[in-house]
């Protein structure tokens, strides 16, 4: 892959439901440089079956001499990063071996020095372990894994997890108890999770370059391209705002609760940490008997009482079983499940590249949902100078990564007038005729889902449509259309190379 | 008289509030209450257990499935226990647990029934687990969970026609407990009565969980909210306090405002009301004025929800201001400015005393007018016509002017009548037979002969299935069915009867079988609240079928006329027809009686009869124009349009009184674009990244999943 003459040049792998970019530019000295953004699929929503990750690697491996100057990982959902955790079939060896990595960026959330990075992290943990623990619950209830309440949950803890559900977590968990019975459960949980998929392909990372990861924050001056000249690259995202981060509502005294909620800490205690003397208990113990007990209790009394008006464990033909709320309340770990998703999501490290030159932007999203965009409407920053707000780099922006497969809440609608960032403040006055977006997404395949994913969502897809002017690359799409009101000549310009493993487009650093 | 109906009420503590109050040294005082909840509610010997509690509305069962946990069911007929109002308010004792639960959920019911003149019931059961259809069950008792979620939530499953409440930790910065402590939704006075509100309201109007347009769940919400926040007003010992502290001080209404707003902050449902009600700034709480536009730019269910909350809670402190004005001009020696220091507590009693009467007036207003909404498809605006007819029949002089407090209160925010070109008092009165008819420019002689026909069908049931069986149109095999039908329910209703008959009496007294003839020869709904639930439940349904029989009559097609239900053939065919009678099908959605006490004490009394139509509705406009012609797309309809008409007569002339209609009829296609247009709006509408919006109005636990959102 050719570094452009002038510009950047992106490459969008069409692996199907994840994110993989590789970006060209040219380094000061004229050679090339390369930036990887994300490298990840959902596990078997390949668009063809042919175009696999692992021949994904293999390209940029080939495009790149096997040098990646930057790594950058927007956010740890399996679609994103399980790519860098990927091994060869035959060496059992990772892919990424042979490919030469010189820094990785990565967000501060993932800065093991930040105290506010490191409660963020606990809370992840401790939500991820009491979903682990519900799947279990239903598992033991008899749920299997294609019953309705359990897909959905089962889906997003495989995000979160880079594998199947949270099977694998599971099984490591019971190991670190056996190994280290003296720790708490949180702290065995921690070291369970430190072997899921998603962390050891970040920990990959952080092993192969040489020294600190680099941080970014969106209160950070603009960050430099090692080797490359005057390209800037601005972080927006993700805000430092916990209300903003966690999409939390104020709660009482206007105060945030950072680690794990109520909830989650209660749904965690009977979920992982279940013992007769545990947490998990709301009452001291003389009070509870269990359910065993009462059913062939020489209590009499009790059980005539209990069985007469609940029923008996297992019998559904009880007059009175439809009653019955065996399972109600594992129905919150769903509920739950999604708002993980969602923070995880909002934790992503979005990027702006403005160019020397002609000041054009490409904005890079990851996944960030709805708090993230909200944050970045108040930034500034100086340079030489000069104040740069974050309106006037959307607004300069001419390539748009659709944030979070073109979903609801990862791209906002609005007007140009809003007080918030959303799409109508990107690519403003004559940068419009240059707009292109790019959506990683395998529609079919989400559609099919037992409860199928609107990815993308039409209307967000039809606005992206009418805004580019039919310059939209989703990847599960073969070629881009014109659109029949767009004239021949103005389609002319739109230069592309079309592939069945990726597109490429160059933005360039020169007047449209 | 048995010993029974003698029995003093059953006392017993609650907290009231929730337990944070105890844990303030401020609020302490304000920690308990002792609600009263009359004997024959649950009718038991006291020298018998009562266990659960278990009683003839509500049963507490007391299972933890996430620890697999059984606790022990108090026995409320413990002599400890009858001897000192119940157990004590203990967070750590699960049993005070469920006598909290049991006695706020039957302290809703007792407001309820009082306010309506009649037992309350609960929505029956017509669909098994799987969600087939199946003929309506009778469902005695509410069932309550007081520990059945791990989770900040707490709702109503009309499922399982069950209170499901959570539990959880608190969390850091969590005001009210200290963090790593649990807090139970089951110990929060206005969660228990904003859940029992649900399930009351769903027995009374199981269509009301349709999401037909945006207000049908917010007024689902927001009557929840208004029944716990004024319910909790309604006992002065709670409001003392808080008025010696602000002194009676007119600014003591924004106290009471935040009082409002805190209600629902356990379960992040404050919000909604915080925002609806009133804010912080510089350390002085402030309620908000009321913004007339807000509504119109609200679609989510709580924020419109908190408006209707709102609305209310304004209308309460204008009445509250007008019944305190004259104390507080005889504290002030007219002056109206009181003096410095503590106020005389007698003063404070008497402030609190209004406020509570205040309290307790405004819910019975707002619980009376569910009567007084049409079946389907129910609006804020319809609430506010209900409110101001309701109280109108009642007590035909609004001496306090209650009713214009009411309509300005809703004016103010907004919440006016659809197509109401003049608002006033008097405009906002639905219909009585007679105007309805004027504007219909109908024949009138029939009225008089519906009058005397609908006192037959009351007063002689047995007699008008004697008739019914002489219909010329009853004599297919559905025909027959349904007068089957009648003869077997009126069987049941015997049997029911000389059961319920047989528990009431001691043994000794037993009277000789009265005849199904006898029993069914007088009106089974004028026992009002004395009535055995179950014959309620059966009577209900009986008669609302016997009123089928009478409105389908080919005679009286000019009242169906009137009240816009249509019974023409040439109705579109995505209209439901009738197995029975040629045309479109009615429905009767039972004739149930409202008995209140006007204010001369007398009783007024009347049917509520609602009447429905179906119609399969499509989102696509196309679909449905061929389906209107007969010819239906393969997949299944998307919605049911559904309108209704409410019908209220008085039962001493058997004059219908009231008529009270969603707009247009069931061939309306304007209206029937109004429901699509929201449902697709809905359509558009994300909860979450991944999955589709609810375009379906039918949910299976709506309130789970309301409440889910709303915190």
């Amino acid at each position: 892959m050719q570094a452009p003459e002038s510009g950047v040049t992106v490459r969008m792998y069409r692996q199907g439901h994840g994110d993989c970019f590789l970006l060209a530019t040219r380094k000061a000295d004229g050679s090339a440089f390369y930036m990887l953004i994300d490298c990840g699929l959902w596990t078997n929503s390949e668009i063809k079956p042919e175009q696999t990750i692992d021949k994904v690697i293999a390209d940029i491996a080939e495009a790149t001499g096997n040098r990646l100057d930057v790594v950058l990982v927007t956010h740890e959902h399996m679609d994103h990063v399980n790519g860098f955790a990927a091994k060869d079939p035959a060496t059992r060896k990772p892919c990424f071996d042979p490919i030469g990595i010189g820094e990785l960026w990565l967000a501060w959330t993932e800065d093991g020095n930040d105290p506010f990075a490191n409660s963020l992290r606990e809370r992840f943990h401790d939500t991820l372990l009491a979903l682990m623990g519900a799947d279990e619950r239903l598992d033991r209830a008899g749920f299997g894994i294609h019953s309705p309440n359990r897909t959905m949950l089962r889906d997003l803890l495989s995000f979160e997890t880079g594998e199947d559900a949270a099977d694998a977590l599971r099984e490591r968990f019971r190991e670190v108890k056996r190994r280290h019975p003296a720790l708490s459960p949180r702290r065995q949980g921690a070291l369970a999770i430190e072997g899921i998929t998603n962390k050891r392909a970040i920990k990959y990372l952080r092993d192969r370059i040489a020294g600190e990861p680099v941080f970014l924050r969106p209160d950070h001056d603009p960050y430099r391209l090692p080797g490359v000249e005057g390209v800037r690259v601005y972080a927006l995202g993700p805000p430092r705002d916990v209300e903003l981060l966690l999409s939390l509502e104020p709660q009482g005294e206007e105060e945030f609760r950072l680690s794990a909620d109520g909830a989650t800490l209660s749904l965690l205690a009977a979920t992982v940490d279940a013992g007769p003397e545990s947490a998990s208990r709301s009452f001291d113990p003389r009070f509870g008997i269990s359910r065993k007990d009462v059913e062939r209790s020489h209590d009499a009394f009790l059980k005539a009482f209990f069985t007469d008006h609940y029923g008996v464990k297992g019998k559904r033909s009880a007059a009175e079983a439809w009653r019955q709320i065996d399972n109600d309340w594992l129905e919150s770990a769903e509920t739950l499940a999604l708002r993980l998703n969602d923070e995880v999501n909002n934790t992503s490290l979005v990027i702006a590249i403005e160019l020397p030159g002609t000041r054009k932007v490409l904005l890079f999203t990851g996944d960030a949902q709805r708090g993230n965009w909200i944050s970045w409407a108040p930034l500034k920053w100086t340079v030489d100078g000069q104040t740069i707000t974050a309106r006037d780099l959307l607004g300069r922006t001419v390539l748009y990564k659709v944030g979070h497969h073109g979903s609801h809440n990862a791209t906002l609608d609005g007007g140009v007038g809003a007080n918030y960032a959303n799409l109508s403040w990107l690519a403003s006055n004559a940068f419009q005729d240059e707009f292109v977006a790019m959506i990683p997404a395998n529609t079919p395949w989400a559609a099919h889902k037992e409860k199928p994913w609107e990815h993308p969502l039409r209307f967000i897809e039809e606005r992206l449509m009418q805004k580019a002017r039919g310059r939209v690359f989703r990847s599960d799409v073969d070629h881009v259309a014109k659109p029949d009101d767009i004239s021949a000549d103005e389609w002319q310009k739109f230069k592309r190379i079309e592939t069945e493993l990726f597109f490429e487009y160059t933005v360039a650093d020169s007047p449209a | 008289m048995s010993v029974l109906s003698t029995m003093p009420p059953r006392k017993l503590r609650i907290f009231a509030f929730d337990p944070s109050m105890g844990r303030r040294h401020e609020t302490l005082p304000l920690n308990e209450v002792i609600v009263s909840i009359p004997w024959e509610m649950d009718k038991l010997d006291p020298g018998v257990p009562f266990v659960g509690p278990v009683g003839e509305y509500v049963e507490v069962i007391d299972f933890d499935p996430s620890l697999d946990l059984v606790y022990r069911p108090v026995n409320l007929h413990d002599p400890s226990l009858l001897a000192d109002n119940g157990l004590r308010p203990a967070e750590w004792n699960p049993q005070f647990h469920q006598q909290m639960t049991y006695a706020v959920a039957m302290n809703t019911i007792v407001n309820f029934e009082s306010a309506l003149g009649r037992v309350a019931l609960w929505a029956p059961r017509d669909h098994d687990e799987k969600g087939r259809w199946i003929n309506p069950q009778y469902v005695r008792r509410l069932r309550i969970y007081p520990h059945a979620l791990r989770d900040a939530n707490a709702y109503y499953s009309p499922e399982k026609k069950a209170l499901l409440f959570g539990y959880f930790a608190a969390g850091e910065g969590q005001s009210g407990a200290p963090a790593g402590t649990i807090i139970f939704t089951c110990l929060s006075h206005d969660i228990i009565a904003h859940e029992t509100s649900h399930a009351l309201l769903d027995g009374m109007h199981p269509r009301f969980s349709e999401a037909t347009n945006p207000d049908v769940l917010a007024l689902h919400e927001a009557f929840a909210d208004i029944v716990a926040i004024f319910q909790h007003f309604s006992y002065p010992d709670v409001l003392k306090d808080q008025i010696a502290r602000t002194r009676g001080d007119l600014e003591s209404q924004n106290l009471l405002g935040q009082l409002a707003q805190e209600f629902g902050q356990v379960l992040g449902r404050g919000t909604a009301l915080r925002d609806a009600l009133g804010g912080w700034k510089d350390g002085v709480w402030r309620a908000h004025e009321p913004n007339p536009k807000l509504l119109r730019e609200t679609e989510e269910v709580h924020d419109r929800g908190a408006i209707l909350v709102a609305a209310v809670f304004r209308a309460f402190l204008s009445i509250y201001r007008a019944r305190i004005s004259d104390l507080l001009r005889i504290a002030s020696s007219g002056t109206g400015i009181l003096p410095a220091g503590a106020l005389h507590p007698d003063l404070v009693n008497r402030l609190a005393k209004e406020a509570s009467k205040s309290a307790r007036h405004i819910l019975q207003m707002c619980i009376r007018a569910l009567d007084y909404c049409p079946p389907v498809d129910v609006t804020f605006g319809d609430y506010l016509r209900a409110i101001i007819t309701a109280d109108r029949d009642l007590y035909p002089e609004d001496e306090h002017n209650y009713r214009v407090a009411v309509m300005e209160a809703f004016l103010a925010w907004g919440i006016v009548p659809r197509n109401m070109p003049i608002v006033s008092v008097q405009t906002l009165l639905w219909p009585t037979m007679g105007e309805a008819a004027a504007d219909y420019k109908a024949a009138f002689p029939r009225l008089t002969d519906l009058k005397g026909d609908v006192a037959y069908l009351l007063s002689r049931p047995l007699e008008m299935i004697d008739e019914l069986k002489s219909r010329s149109d009853f004599h297919d095999s559905e025909g027959q069915k349904f007068l089957d039908g009648l003869d077997r329910t009126a069987k049941e209703i015997f049997n029911e009867l000389t059961k319920a008959m047989g528990n009431r009496l001691p043994q000794t007294a037993k009277r000789s079988k009265s005849s199904l003839r006898e029993i069914l020869g007088r009106n089974l709904l004028e026992l009002g609240l004395e009535a055995d639930r179950k014959v309620e439940w059966l009577a209900r349904d009986f008669y609302g079928r016997l009123f089928w029989g009478l409105i389908t009559e080919a005679k009286n097609a000019p009242i169906r006329d009137i009240i816009r239900i249509r019974t023409d053939d040439d109705a579109p065919a995505t209209v439901r027809r009738s197995k029975i009678v040629t045309g479109p099908a009615i429905e009767v959605h039972s004739v149930r009686m409202a008995a209140r006490r006007g204010n001369r004490d007398q009783i007024e009394r009347e049917y509520v009869v609602e009447l429905t139509q179906t119609r399969h509705g499509y989102l696509d406009p196309k679909e449905q124009e061929e389906a209107d012609k007969g010819k239906p797309p393969k997949d299944p309809h998307d919605f049911y349009f559904r309108r209704g008409c409410t019908l209220l007569i008085d039962a001493e002339t058997f004059e219908i009184r009231r008529v009270i209609r969603t707009p247009g009829d069931i061939c309306d296609d304007a209206e029937l674009e109004r429901m699509r247009a929201y449902l697709t709006r809905q359509t558009r509408r994300r909860e979450n990244a991944f999955t589709g919006g609810a375009s379906r109005p039918v949910r299976p636990e709506i309130f789970a999943h309301l409440h889910r959102q709303g915190s």
